[in-house]
């Protein structure tokens, strides 16, 4: 007994009391069931009320296959450039010094700050052919760009930009700039200084980016709503696909549409546990086995 | 071996780091820079090694003036303050990473790593992290991998409380400036 109230009153110093801890776990574990897993399971219920044979046809009809590939299209397309050009922007941000840099920092965070269809519209008022600032001479040169799959790349490399640079940014702050230096006094120039030292640094900041930005671009309904013109089996989404077909009454093939969507975001989600895990797991290897003993020195004495 | 600095001045802001400083290092010799916390000896050796810029002044060595040579070609060994091990290669790898970068034959490589890291004492080491190396092993680590590319023998370490025995600092070789506040 007297063991057991030591316990106890060591756990009520972190924890609280058991109720409390009770009622915390019940607040939590609720709001998730409730917001979260509830919704996503009725979707699935749903899929399925008029039979399998409706959710298939809806998914494997000629526009729900194009709506599939089209949205995987936005995403190769749009991860890739966000990734290789949010990375670019986290260096530039962290590592060099230049006018006007808060500005640049605060600017990242605009697709966020601004609701998706303002973004769409903006686009438009770019890219329409009659009086946009680009779109008559990109027309002119045969090139279109609203209700096409260029638009909606343009608009889903828009809204899913601050993703990877704001996960790399703090890596790069953490693991400062002495690896990187000590790479270029052992001879490797820039480039190699990128690949050997920079890159597997921050990889996991660049990892936890991609699936984020990759849920995004997946997901993405306002901004490609606006431009794309939604035209069934041209520039129509999963996402759109899915409205479409809630709005024309075809409510458990939008379910199961829905369901197609929600399977490719598990699927990232998913992917990304298993390259976590794996990586994780070497990872702690290098730095927490053994002892891990202090520099005893603050960072801010750092050379020079 | 000799490095020459000739009335370097270096400026951070306001501050101003170093103030026309000259400094002769003469072939063979093992010099060690003392001075207050931010007294400008980590500012020199980093001018030095071709980190910093420095304002004013030319950097010589060898008779050849090497002010506008990029780090990377300069050919200095540097240990850093905290060491910069590189935390996801082992000991092997961190060695091992300046001849890796010079192109040179894998035998080669091996067994220099192995004859750098009987020098420090870390042989036993060599496929260990460096978060599973003490505070002093990762310093002689970094002097490895510093003396791993210093064909020529010149090191500069920046180590504030230099762990070094006497031993290890000679046997940095010929030409090597420590900056130090105090041997323990």
């Amino acid at each position: 007994m007297a063991a057991r109230g030591i316990a106890d009153s060591r756990i009520n110093v972190v924890q609280g009391s058991r109720r409390a801890r009770l009622t915390m776990r019940t607040i939590g574990i609720g709001y998730l069931l409730l917001l979260l897993v509830i919704p996503v399971i009725t979707v699935f219920i749903k899929a399925f009320e008029d039979g399998a044979a409706n959710a298939w046809e809806t998914i494997t009809s000629p526009e729900g296959m194009h709506a599939f590939w089209l949205t995987l299209v936005m995403v190769v397309v749009s991860v890739p450039l966000n990734t290789i050009f949010g990375v670019v922007c986290a260096i530039v941000l962290v590592r060099h010094k230049f006018r006007g840099k808060a500005l640049i920092n605060s600017l990242i965070d605009l697709p966020f700050a601004i609701s998706p269809v303002v973004v769409g519209l903006a686009l438009m008022l770019v890219f329409n052919q009659r009086d946009g600032w680009f779109g008559p001479w990109l027309a002119d040169h045969g090139i279109r760009v609203l209700f096409s799959p260029i638009g909606m790349i343009f608009a889903t490399v828009f809204v899913s930009m601050p993703f990877v640079v704001r996960e790399v940014v703090p890596v790069l702050q953490e693991i400062g700039d002495d690896q990187e230096q000590a790479a270029r006094t052992l001879g490797a120039n820039g480039w190699q200084t990128f690949w050997r030292i920079t890159l597997p640094s921050i990889r996991w900041g660049v990892t936890y980016g991609v699936v984020l930005s990759t849920a995004r671009a997946l997901g993405e309904f306002g901004a490609v709503a606006v431009v794309s013109g939604k035209i069934s089996g041209v520039t129509e989404t999963l996402p759109l696909y899915v409205s479409k077909q809630y709005e024309t009454f075809n409510v458990s093939g939008a379910y199961a549409a829905a369901v197609l969507l929600a399977l490719l975001g598990l699927a990232t989600l998913f992917a990304m546990n298993l390259i976590e895990r794996g990586g994780r797991k070497r990872d702690q290897a290098i730095t927490n086995t053994g002892h891990t003993p202090g520099t005893g020195l603050s960072r801010g004495e750092e050379t020079r | 071996m000799s490095i020459v600095v000739n009335s370097v001045t270096k400026r951070f802001g306001d501050f101003v780091a170093l103030d026309n400083v000259n400094l002769e290092v003469r072939d063979g010799s093992l010099t060690a820079l003392l001075g207050p916390s931010g007294s400008g000896k980590s500012t020199l050796l980093r001018v030095i090694a071709g980190l910093e810029q420095p304002d004013t002044g030319t950097v010589v060595m060898n008779g050849q003036d090497v002010t506008r040579v990029p780090v990377q070609d300069r050919g200095v060994g540097f240990c850093f303050q905290h060491y910069a091990a590189f935390k996801h290669m082992t000991v092997r790898d961190n060695v091992a990473f300046g001849l890796k970068i010079r192109k040179r034959p894998k035998a080669e490589i091996e067994k220099r790593v192995r004859e750098l890291l009987e020098l420090v004492h870390l042989e036993g080491f060599i496929d260990r992290y460096p978060g599973q190396l003490s505070g002093g092993q990762r310093q002689r680590m970094a002097l490895a991998r510093a003396l791993a590319v210093d064909a020529e023998g010149r090191s500069c370490s920046t180590s504030r409380s230099a762990r070094l025995t006497p031993r290890s600092a000679r046997s940095c070789g010929p030409g090597c400036a420590a900056s130090t506040t105090r041997f323990t």
